[in-house]
């Protein structure tokens, strides 16, 4: 089983974490810059949180009804993104290609998860 | 000319694939949709703010009604799966 293999059966936080570790590592021997650094890793994480919290909106959503109460969740938490993300990118801690990187690589692990999880289930 | 690319690739990419092709487009539609949605709103509030002289209100309120309109494709969408399994 080949490293990209193992990768992909392994939970969804895992990958993405993995593979924000290596941009970050990459990152840090290219440019030696701790903005980028920084940057990759508040991206990366921002994107698993909101992802995972989007994912419990949506469940609650479908599960509970009431579709106001849930709106208003999903306002709460764009607002709660935005002000984070701002706060960094304006702060000059985070450097905002980067941070635009890291909140990439989750889109990058859904495909690659998604991808496999439809080949496995033909 | 992009019916006969989208054609070519679901040969190409053979039986076994046309179901991760049909999830990809159905997604990436999603995406365009959300995308959509929230910028029709956010320029329809810079218009009304122009026409109305009431800077920035219009702005803020009719990208709320696109974000949340954004959200109700997400549900949407949900829905959809959750009926197809």
């Amino acid at each position: 089983m080949t490293a990209f293999q193992i990768m992909i059966k392994l939970p969804f936080e895992i990958t993405c974490v993995v593979l924000i570790f290596a941009a970050s590592v990459l990152s840090w021997f290219i440019f030696g810059s701790y903005n980028i650094f920084i940057g990759i890793w508040a991206g990366g994480l921002i994107g698993i949180i909101n992802f995972k919290w989007l994912g419990s909106i949506v469940k609650g959503a479908l599960s509970e009804g009431g579709a106001a109460r849930y709106t208003i969740k999903y306002l709460l938490k764009l607002f709660f993104v935005i002000t984070v993300s701002a706060f960094l990118i304006y702060a000059r801690l985070a450097d905002p290609l980067a941070f635009l990187v890291g909140f990439t690589i989750i889109i990058f692990t859904v495909s690659l998860q998604g991808a496999d999880f439809t080949n496995r289930s033909k | 000319m992009l019916l006969k690319c989208v054609i070519f690739w679901v040969h190409f990419l053979g039986e076994d694939r046309k179901e991760l092709f049909r999830l990809v487009s159905k997604f990436s539609t999603v995406g365009l949709e959300m995308g959509f949605s929230v910028v029709i709103g956010l320029l329809m509030g810079i218009y009304l703010d122009r026409y109305l002289k009431t800077d920035p209100w219009m702005t803020i309120v009719f990208l709320l009604f696109g974000v949340i309109a954004a959200f109700r494709v997400i549900i949407r969408v949900a829905k959809e799966s959750q009926q197809e399994e």
